[in-house]
């Protein structure tokens, strides 16, 4: 008995309704795939992916960004200046961060001790998202043009307070 | 069922060794452990629509998704693609079992034993609960995380184990099992993705073993390697994804197999382009050990390194394209049957295009950046498992379910399951796209920062829901055909291939007589004694008129009761290992897990007890090699290039030989990359003495060279002077390992230990994994020597020879290691 197909035969019968439908229905979802990917590609121009990064030790850095954070704890933070931003379990350090409308600063982002994720949406929709490594600093340009309050999310499971780990980016007119 | 006969049931299942009851062992557990996670789900799934109900705790709910995102990957999926393979592999090719029938015992035992030490976890202060990709150096840290951790790790360690040991099985059976007349381009689809997946396997395993077993070296003994910044979140992320990828398409390939093999059957027709098809799929296999760094795109890794893995990425979509697409011309204008089996086919292809399209959205650096920890890839990855995955093997549960029992299971009800799934599916997953960056992953309450998703999660629970009742039916379905359902022949979808030409369900033996494919594609089942008459090239040509009638398939006797032979074409003469069972690879892994509960827990009384039973596993399978028990010879079938000549012991441990490369591959890896790493690393001379690091070497290599001289001797039958040879190899051996015993006194008395710094815990992890190759090879050589004494290799030397390639792989090593730490 065969046990393999070798005839066609059966290859040039006419199609069925029913297949009809579900090829016409596979060919649109591939063509709205398609479409999605490149008009999303287009809506986020910034390529705002981190390139510049260096080593600093966990510890260290904490320090650093403790120290800023008493530096401009409830006040605006100037032009110019250098913010640092620590993760650490399971908040940010500076808790709040008071920026200016229409001014790019240079943030400074590491971790104090676990892997962490910085999740941000900027105010024109941009989205940036970093997993940020103990001993890695990330060095990120954001700028806001509407005032308003942002939210700064951990992106990457830190621990059991890992949902609570949230900072704010007030920008002021 | 008296109470003599539950006893001898009991004992069958404790003990099998026969192919088709491994399968059956390993779908029923991996059974059980889907159910346990599906109810973890379950219960998370309300936690997520209720958040202000508070149903678990966080750490519960961190439980939940961790043990349920590793047990659906490790111990549901994969194994129940394997149980099935186990039962349907060897049938496809014509083989009467796997190739090595006690090493597939010794996996599935090694597998369901590690999948009880994860769930231990439960019954101590919590389970493993770092999420499933279990980043360090959170996933390093006891204090931050459960104590289940410990077991959850060495539980993954323990199925790395289980999958090399299958690797090699599966390997060594679809290369050298095969009938006579089943060249690749027959073999069936569904066998060809189980020899891609393994050789996945082969490589991406031994990098999952030793991230687990660094990781736990952190956890218990306090080692730095991914608590340091030279190792750290880095070294985690590539070691786990260069598993965690190749492990994404090592669970769709027995899926897109079934897939095939199903539209086939059920389209009437050969699969479109099968021989395109498995070439795509053999380059997919290449790839997907190159995209691992898409899972690193936002750490801060180059630019160039980014483009270049986007780039993989977007290529590696391509292979997976061309099977959907030939699966899909497959069905163009066929006549197609919509069996339960064909609407799971159908519905999976479609899951596969969704999730496959929201998985090339990935690639692309900036989405992938703008998706990265929201649901959509939740959704993404979630279409892939379950809508491609999990339908395509319950498609094959179906598809097989009259084979494997000689039953049909109810088709109305089939189809019931099928709608409820579909909608169950994609009303659970579909609103989690449209979470695209509202809401993140791990997450048990969202309502603090975002209240109006709760609608979409409440839909998505709901989905899970009827999901969950879909499955429920399908159970229910399973059970009654299994007790009640309809008889059913050998053939009743009318489907092509091998294992549809022996009776529903197949004999002990699978095959009465060698089944040879003849060039016309039927095929013949003929005696050893008509294949040593005629000649099987002749057979093959058609060219013995005699046996056509006999080859029609009626005139075989297809009842359940087949007799065990019939005279004249009954199995092999001399090979009835179908009845054999062995105790020991249940007593081996039993003993694995109590030693690595007690290593986990850190008790030194359980790993004791542990290692007892694990040696008592050990000297009963000496025991029983001994007595030849296992001794199948291996049926003379026709060889492919590049096999010729080479055995299937041969095939087994070369395949062991290239796990046991990657793991010290990987291990030299992590040593190159904390090393690069550190800006200061004291050169090798200063630590170690290069000339007793020198002697040493040559001491392993005299070894090696006395074992040499022991096979040659052997070969020309002095077996006294061969004994005389293996003992001088156990000796140097021996001596070798007695000077690494002082060199680590030494160091350990100037009291530099695992927690001085990098260098040393890589010496002594790596030269201690060696020096655990060398004990094993002297117990094996000590087992080569005593038979060698009882003249057991007069006639078959293969033994001989396995024991010494092993020996050349523990030589060149060495010879890596030698100048890494006592050189440079």
């Amino acid at each position: 008995m065969a046990i393999f197909p070798r005839k066609l035969e059966e290859w040039y019968k006419p199609l069925a309704s029913v297949d009809k439908t579900w090829i016409a229905a596979s060919v649109v979802i591939a063509l709205v795939m398609a479409t999605t990917t490149l008009a999303w590609s287009f809506a986020d121009p910034s390529h705002q992916v981190p390139t510049e990064t260096f080593e600093v030790a966990p510890a260290e850095f904490r320090e650093m960004a403790s120290s800023f954070a008493d530096k401009y704890r409830g006040s605006t933070i100037p032009e110019g200046t250098e913010i640092y931003l620590a993760a650490v379990q399971w908040a940010w350090i500076p808790k709040e961060l008071r920026l200016k409308a229409g001014v790019t600063y240079k943030v400074v982002i590491s971790s104090g001790d676990v892997l962490h994720g910085f999740s941000l949406i900027g105010d024109d929709g941009t989205v940036y998202n970093l997993m940020v490594m103990p001993g890695m600093a990330y060095v990120m340009y954001i700028k806001f043009d509407k005032p308003g309050v942002y939210e700064i999310r951990c992106n990457e499971f830190c621990g059991l307070g890992h949902q609570g780990m949230v900072g704010r980016i007030i920008v002021e007119g | 069922m008296g109470e003599d006969g539950l006893k001898n049931w009991i004992l069958r299942w404790l003990t099998t060794t026969n192919h088709k009851d491994i399968g059956i062992l390993y779908i029923v557990t991996s059974l059980y452990f889907f159910f346990i996670s599906g109810m973890l789900a379950m219960i998370f799934r309300v936690q997520l629509a209720a958040p202000e109900s508070n149903i678990i705790t966080g750490s519960d709910f961190y439980q939940a998704v961790t043990v349920h995102g590793l047990i659906m990957l490790l111990w549901f999926l994969s194994p129940f693609a394997f149980g099935l393979a186990n039962y349907i592999v060897p049938l496809q090719i014509g083989a009467r079992d796997l190739a090595f029938p006690r090493l597939n015992a010794l996996s599935y035992w090694l597998y369901a034993f590690s999948g009880f030490l994860l769930l231990s976890g439960f019954f101590v202060d919590g389970a493993i609960d770092t999420g499933w990709t279990l980043y360090a150096p959170l996933s390093a840290l006891p204090q931050y995380t459960t104590t289940g951790t410990n077991l959850g790790i060495l539980a993954i360690a323990l199925l790395s184990v289980s999958v090399t040991i299958s690797t090699v099985n599966f390997l060594a059976t679809i290369v050298k099992m095969r009938a006579p007349g089943m060249t690749w381009t027959r073999v069936p689809m569904f066998t060809w993705t189980i020899l891609f997946t393994v050789l996945m396997m082969l490589l991406a395993f031994p990098p999952l073993l030793i991230a687990g077993v660094l990781l736990f070296l952190d956890r218990v003994i306090g080692t730095t390697f991914f608590t340091s910044l030279q190792g750290g979140a880095l070294l985690w992320d590539h070691l786990f994804w260069f598993f965690g990828h190749p492990e994404v398409y090592i669970l769709l390939y027995p899926g897109l197999g079934i897939l095939a093999d199903v539209i086939s059957t059920f389209a009437r027709r050969p699969l479109y382009a099968k021989r395109f098809v498995i070439i795509a799929l053999f380059i997919a296999v290449a790839l997907s050990y190159l995209v691992w760094i898409h899972h690193l795109f936002i750490t801060g890794i180059g630019l160039t390194v980014r483009k270049i893995f986007s780039f993989t990425t977007a290529i590696i979509s391509i292979p997976f394209e061309m099977t959907a697409l030939a699966m899909i011309v497959t069905l163009y204008k066929a006549r197609i049957k919509y069996t339960a089996p064909m609407l799971f086919s159908l519905a999976a292809i479609f899951h596969f295009i969704i999730g496959g399209a929201t998985g090339v959205y990935q690639a692309s650096i900036i989405l992938d950046k703008a998706f990265r920890g929201a649901y959509w890839v939740v959704a993404h990855f979630h279409y892939i498992m379950v809508g491609t995955v999990l339908f395509a093997l319950i498609a094959g549960m179906y598809y097989w379910l009259p084979k494997m029992t000689g039953r049909m299971y109810s088709e109305k009800l089939a189809k019931i399951q099928f709608v409820l799934a579909v909608i169950g599916l994609n009303v659970l997953y579909f609103p989690q796209f449209i979470m695209i960056d509202d809401m993140p992953r791990r997450y048990y309450d969202y309502l603090h920062f975002n209240p109006d998703l709760k609608t979409l999660n409440v839909i998505s629970t709901i989905g899970a829901y009827i999901f969950a009742a879909s499955l429920f039916l399908g159970a229910y379905i399973l059970y009654k055909a299994i007790t009640s359902g309809p008889r059913v022949s050998a053939n009743p979808w009318g489907a092509w291939g091998l294992e549809w030409t022996i009776p529903s369900p197949p004999p002990r033996h699978n095959f009465d007589g060698t089944p040879v494919i003849r060039s016309d594609g039927s095929v013949v089942y003929v005696s050893d004694r008509e294949i040593s008459k005629y000649g099987l090239p002749a057979i093959m040509n058609m060219s013995v008129p005699g046996l056509d009638a006999e080859a029609s398939g009626s005139s075989v006797n297809w009842s359940r009761e087949t007799p065990q032979s019939t005279p004249g074409k009954g199995h092999h003469e001399g090979s009835h290992h179908e009845e054999h069972g062995s105790i020991s690879p249940l007593v081996l892994s039993l003993g694995s897990l109590v030693a690595l509960i007690g290593a986990g827990l850190t008790s030194v009384p359980l790993l004791l007890a542990g290692t007892i039973i694990f040696f008592l596993g050990i000297g009963k399978w000496i025991i029983e090699d001994i007595r030849g028990k296992f001794s199948e010879p291996e049926p003379k079938y026709k060889d492919d290039w590049p096999f010729i000549g080479v055995d299937k012991f041969r095939i087994g441990m070369w395949t062991f030989i290239a796990g046991e490369s990657f793991l010290f591959g990987t291990l030299i890896g992590v040593y190159i990359f904390i090393r690069s790493r550190s800006l200061a690393w004291p050169p090798g001379y200063e630590l170690h003495d290069p000339m007793i690091g020198l002697a040493n070497t040559f001491i392993l290599f005299t070894s090696a060279l006395l074992y040499g001289l022991g096979y040659l001797s052997l070969r020309r039958g002095l077996e006294g002077r061969a004994a005389g040879f293996f003992a001088g190899t156990i000796m140097f051996a021996s001596l070798f390992m007695a000077v690494k015993a002082i060199e680590w006194g030494e160091l350990v008395s100037e009291s530099y230990t695992l927690s001085s710094g990098l260098p040393l815990q890589l010496y002594y992890v790596l030269t201690g994994l060696h020096g655990a190759h060398v004990v094993a090879g002297i117990i094996a050589t000590a087992y080569v020597m005593m038979r060698t004494l009882m003249g057991a290799y007069r006639s078959s030397k293969t033994t001989v020879l396995m024991v010494g390639i092993y020996w050349g792989m523990v030589e060149i090593v060495w010879t890596f290691l030698f100048p890494m730490f006592y050189l440079i």
